[in-house]
């Protein structure tokens, strides 16, 4: 019944395995790496440029939402699967570091190490059954799964190691990559630490994208029984996709809870993981960036805008306004303007092979 | 036996909402996340009309002033954006659905109001061995025979036959001479209409409150999945056995009965992925 339905929607991403890669770009190649080292190196002085507290508080928050929702995007460009998932693996990371450091007095580095190892391993074990569904199955049950946690940690059983409904103070001892809890805490300090996550996490989404991995990924993505009638396994590879989204979701997660030092069931509502998809459409899922750009956005206009009261109003207008005007998000706005400019700067009869060449550039 | 009817009336009240979701679904395969606050919506205009028309003429009109806003949305939003991705759609509705909830809150603050069930209702009904509201009694009544009769003219009537043909496959029907665009609007407009009759009769029975849409939304999601989205039939059967296991769950294993849902719905659809019903309409 799917598919005849959507034979009538045209089909958004060209690429399958056997098509031209994207990469390597047509001749007329932008400058691309030079750009992206100078700000990937540029950006650990931004706490030099902005001076207010309150907008480095912004900034660290926003990275962080970026981080999960590249978590999203990463499985919703690859495999086009949503998952309401960002939240369980961040919410759920942030409760098992909570509770190694206050209930088992764990010091700061093996606790957060060891959140993340478990949060990906129970990631992976429940992926074990949720990848073998299709996409909208998949969907409902990544939902019940945070939903499940939410329940968990708010039930007054627990509420000794979690803090129940209330939320939990996470005192901890030990240093963080050489940073102690007060440094930990002061978002400018953090902020180089926290930057060169968001740079190792993007870089290395845009590599696995780009690699046969990631190819293998996009050919399940379009077509999975051609796929496996081509002899690959579909099943592993959408695991591993699984895992590594669980992994950056579970690094933000650890993250945020080192930072903020409180956790509360708020991380795991059906909000946050909403926020964690909004922003991944906002900043654009089709490029590894676009969702940190989309998050630092969202965080900055939640903080803008929470005060009036009409957040959600706001939040609401925007989702539409975007996915109406730029369905591929604000990245996709920009990578379209500036292939739009540098086509008109480029000699004419370089052109058409331009636009041969970008004819396969969706992704 | 108070058990069981509480579960009836939580599942006739979740089985509306249900399976007005799974019809769109079923149709254009767009997951409505807008549906709870439509629901929220009917509920407040419930709430507004009970003063000057009274709680009767209310299960009348406000699904009727649904129907416009059903309409609204196919006309708005479905059709102008029938190329996009079922996904643009969906976080559309879902941006959709926090507009309409933050306005409702404008308009009507965001205290909880109280809407009091009709003089006729307020008493209670000896039943079963059992004292139990009259109004909720309303509720399972108008709930179930409304659905049932959903399902009726789903399997039975011609429009209903169009009905599922559209939601096999909309370009054979189209082919055959079906006329899959007011198909279209109808389920859409019926969708909305459901919505709008389950948020007055929810009024009386759970408090008007901000919070009502986005919870019962939750549930409708579980409750469609493990029917087999896009399947009515599906759907009352998950309906009854979400609003059974609450129920029976508060009732016997009060501290892990807010988990029985989620539960159900990852063990059922680890076995079944299709979920009860398959995705058969009806």
């Amino acid at each position: 019944m799917r598919s005849s339905l959507e034979t009538d929607k045209p089909e958004r991403h060209a690429l399958v395995p056997g098509t031209p890669a994207r990469w390597p770009l047509p001749a007329a190649m932008t400058p691309r790496l030079p750009i992206t080292l100078a700000v990937a190196v540029l950006g650990f002085f931004v706490p030099w440029l902005i001076s207010s507290a309150n907008g480095m508080t912004v900034l660290v928050n926003g990275l962080l939402l970026g981080l999960m929702a590249l978590s999203v995007g990463f499985l919703l460009n690859l495999l086009g699967w949503v998952s309401f998932g960002a939240a369980a693996f961040s919410g759920g990371a942030a409760y098992l570091f909570a509770i190694l450091c206050v209930s088992s007095k764990m010091n700061l580095m093996p606790a957060a190490l060891l959140a993340v190892a478990g949060s990906v391993l129970g990631g992976l074990l429940i992926g074990l059954v949720f990848v073998r569904s299709r996409a909208l199955v998949f969907t409902m049950l990544t939902l019940a799964f945070s939903q499940l946690l939410y329940q968990v940690v708010s039930l007054d059983q627990f509420s000794s190691a979690t803090g129940g409904t209330n939320g939990l103070v996470v005192t901890y001892k030990g240093t963080f990559f050489g940073l102690s809890s007060n440094q930990l805490a002061d978002p400018a300090q953090v902020w180089p630490l926290i930057w060169a996550v968001v740079i190792v996490a993007t870089g290395a989404c845009y590599l696995v994208s780009r690699s046969q991995f990631g190819r293998v990924l996009r050919g399940i993505r379009e077509n999975e029984p051609r796929l496996q009638h081509s002899g690959y396994d579909t099943y592993l590879p959408k695991l591993a996709a699984f895992g590594i989204a669980g992994l950056i979701g579970a690094v933000a997660g650890v993250l945020s809870a080192v930072n903020v030092g409180f956790i509360s069931p708020d991380l795991l509502t059906f909000e946050a993981s909403g926020t964690a998809i909004i922003a991944a459409l906002i900043g654009g899922y089709e490029t590894a960036i676009g969702p940190v750009v989309g998050g630092v956005l969202v965080d900055w206009a939640q903080n803008e805008f929470g005060s009036t009261g009409n957040l959600y109003l706001y939040t609401g207008i925007a989702v539409i306004a975007v996915l109406v005007l730029f369905p591929h998000g604000l990245t996709g706005l920009a990578t379209e303007l500036w292939r739009r400019t540098t086509r008109l700067l480029r000699p004419l009869p370089r052109r058409k092979a331009a636009r041969d060449g970008s004819a396969h550039a969706v992704d | 036996m108070l058990g069981v009817l509480n579960a009836l009336t939580l599942s006739a009240l979740l089985v509306m909402l249900a399976s007005g979701l799974a019809l769109i679904f079923g149709l254009r395969g767009i997951m409505n996340f807008a549906h709870g606050s439509l629901y929220m919506l009917g509920a407040y205009l419930a709430y507004s009309l009970a003063g000057p028309l009274g709680f009767w003429p209310s299960l009348v009109v406000v699904p009727a002033i649904l129907v416009v806003g059903g309409a609204l949305l196919e006309f708005g939003v479905f059709r102008p954006l029938r190329k996009r991705s079922d996904l643009d759609l969906a976080l559309i509705t879902y941006g959709l659905s926090l507009v309409i909830g933050q306005v409702l809150i404008l308009i009507y603050t965001g205290n909880t109001l109280p809407v009091q069930a009709p003089s006729a209702l307020s008493g209670t009904v000896h039943l079963l061995g059992v004292q139990y509201p009259s109004y909720r009694l309303l509720i399972i009544g108008i709930g179930l025979s409304t659905v049932l009769a959903l399902f009726a003219w789903l399997k039975w009537t011609r429009t209903g036959l169009f009905v599922r043909a559209v939601s096999h496959d909309r370009d054979t029907a189209h082919m055959v001479g079906v006329d899959a665009r007011r198909i279209g609007l109808l389920v859409v407009c019926m969708s909305t209409a459901l919505a709008g009759l389950a948020g007055v009769l929810a009024g009386p029975y759970i408090a008007v409150q901000p919070g009502m849409g986005d919870s019962i939304m939750i549930s409708s999601l579980v409750i469609i999945a493990i029917g087999g989205l896009g399947s009515i039939g599906g759907a009352i059967v998950a309906a009854v056995l979400i609003g059974v296991a609450s129920s029976l769950g508060e009732q016997f294993i009060p501290s892990v009965a807010t988990l029985l849902p989620y539960i159900l719905l990852i063990v059922i659809l680890a076995r079944r992925p299709q979920g009860f019903g398959g995705a058969r309409p009806a």
